[in-house]
């Protein structure tokens, strides 16, 4: 795998990406929420901490991420560009990769935007600076795994709303994995728990930086982002 | 330049490409002529890496189409069928994104785009976005996006499809100009095309070649029979009763029929027809207007193999 078609196709995505109108809208409906759940319970707790914004993220994400990934490859096999792209000197491992770091180009301009918020605690009171920086490591995990999932989702179909829905199902699945934990017998319950999202995102984001944690991120990422690359395979060569 | 040995290709049950073997030469303009369905853009896919083969092997430029791909990539030029194109970018940013996805310099993409946007006619619409263009336009697009890179082989999907007359010629025209520098293997089913634009052409039917030749030794060799257009001062039921009971004549048809004249065309196996028409007209009293003995077309050779 060489670096530089990666980068040169993560770049021209996205420029794609920012210059469809979607994703204005998807990102306008995502400062407007984070904003919301962040300034109004702020003043009510008078905490200086990014809980009330941190909380719902994981929700959040389970619909924004799929929403700007679903056209990623769904496009492609549509519109028939992917014979395009394929016949040119670049590997399908370098095409998928491309894909997903322009994914997370985007998502990381999105989260960029609400650094505001941790600047703003600054101002109105002495928050902890390793657990917000904990916190955005976990964003960036989260983003990481979410966007691997979207990536996937996308490869599966020609259609984007189907895309969509798929993506969302899987990421919804592993965040409601902690919760139905709570109703499985003791063995199935730590299992299904370690699966879930949550448990993983709470450590990072209050601070504790374990390696377990993070090697989740690393191989659920890994995992879908080769799911994904088998699926990009196995539709060319069919 | 293209070497394929016993390449097949299977779809399921279906075999759309059946123990194919040919071979380009360098500078050479083959075009792969077929009825829809015959397993040209099957061909076309597995010899541009898309698809890979069922069995058989095939080089390109002396590179494996399985082991080097990347490296037949980027000494290929390939127009698909559908032409498919990023329709949110502009022409000339679809171009240099394509550039710089080859690997190309931005020192040297910036000439290359200037020379194949005057090439390839695409000055007035550099900067539109290509969803707004024309067919033809579209076309055009594809095709500078192909001859970018200055390929040593060019790989042209059914390139003047869907595109009006003055477009097809302009197309050709290109092709043309093109095909002084590089080895050219197209498909289509426009045989005034392959007839016109192609050194060689291969005619492929139910995924078998079934005729390699240029255009001229195709129909010379392909054409079986004889035809002889006539044209007599005669009664047209009788004309044709009498023409029809000569020795070789196979088939009389009546072409047209106006007042004390008739047109008619004669084919016989083999044999010349002429010196018995004109014995049978003096013995009639039937002048004869015009004897023309027809050439047979590529289109003929073309129905004659494809017509199942």
């Amino acid at each position: 795998m060489r670096k530089r078609p990666v980068f040169v196709l993560a770049r021209k995505e996205l420029v794609m990406m920012i210059n469809a109108p979607a994703t204005y809208v998807i990102a306008v409906v995502f400062l407007l929420i984070n904003g919301w759940l962040f300034v109004s319970p702020l003043f009510q707790m008078n905490q200086s901490t990014l809980d009330s914004f941190l909380r719902p993220l994981p929700l959040i994400f389970t619909f924004l991420i799929p929403a700007l990934t679903m056209r990623a490859f769904s496009e492609e096999f549509k519109s028939g560009t992917i014979e395009v792209l394929a016949t040119l000197p670049i590997e399908d491992v370098e095409i998928v990769l491309g894909k997903y770091l322009a994914a997370l180009g985007l998502i990381g301009m999105l989260v960029a935007c609400t650094l505001f918020y941790p600047l703003v605690l600054f101002f109105v009171g002495r928050p902890d600076p390793g657990q917000l920086i904990g916190a955005y490591v976990s964003i960036v995990c989260l983003a990481a795994f979410f966007a691997a999932i979207g990536l996937w989702a996308s490869a599966f179909t020609r259609n984007q709303v189907v895309a969509f829905i798929v993506g969302f199902f899987v990421c919804f699945l592993f965040f409601l994995m902690d919760r139905v934990a709570d109703f499985l017998p003791g063995v199935f319950s730590g299992f299904v728990r370690g699966l879930g999202i949550e448990t993983h995102f709470d450590a990072l984001a209050r601070g504790v930086l374990d390696t377990r944690d993070l090697l989740y991120w690393a191989s659920g990422t890994f995992f879908f982002l080769a799911a994904c690359l088998t699926i990009v395979q196995s539709k060319k060569w069919r | 330049m293209i070497n394929v040995s016993q390449l097949t290709k299977t779809y399921g049950a279906t075999l759309a490409l059946d123990h194919v073997t040919f071979a380009v030469q360098p500078g050479e303009v083959v075009g792969l002529l077929g009825p829809n369905g015959a397993g040209k853009t099957t061909m076309l896919k597995m010899l541009t890496g898309y698809l890979p083969p069922t069995e058989g092997s095939a080089r390109v430029a002396n590179f494996d189409i399985l082991d080097q791909s990347l490296a037949v990539r980027q000494r290929i030029g390939y127009l698909p069928e559908t032409n498919p194109l990023y329709e949110d970018l502009a022409v000339y940013e679809s171009l240099e994104w394509t550039a710089r996805l080859r690997g190309m310099a931005p020192s040297m993409y910036a000439g290359a785009i200037r020379k194949v946007i005057g090439e390839c006619g695409l000055d007035s619409v550099v900067g539109k976005d290509i969803a707004h263009l024309s067919k033809g336009f579209r076309q055009r697009v594809g095709l500078a996006q192909a001859i970018l890179h200055d390929p040593e082989i060019l790989i042209l999907d059914e390139p003047t499809s869907g595109l009006d007359p003055n477009q097809q010629l302009e197309v050709r025209q290109l092709i043309q100009t093109l095909k002084q520098k590089k080895t050219v293997l197209l498909s289509t089913h426009i045989l005034s095309e392959a007839q016109t634009a192609c050194d060689r052409v291969l005619i492929i039917h139910k995924g078998k070649i079934v005729a390699d030749g240029t255009p001229d030794l195709l129909r010379q060799t392909l054409s079986k029979g004889q035809r002889l257009l006539l044209e007599l001062k005669a009664p047209a039921a009788d004309a044709r009763e009498t023409l029809a009971r000569l020795p070789g004549v196979e088939r009389v048809s009546v072409q047209k029929e106006s007042g004390a004249q008739v047109t008619v065309m004669l084919e016989s196996a083999e044999t010349d027809l002429r010196e018995a028409v004109f014995e049978l007209a003096v013995q009639k009293h039937w002048p004869i207007l015009q004897m023309t003995p027809e050439t047979f077309s590529l289109e003929d050779v073309f129905r004659q193999l494809t017509i199942s």
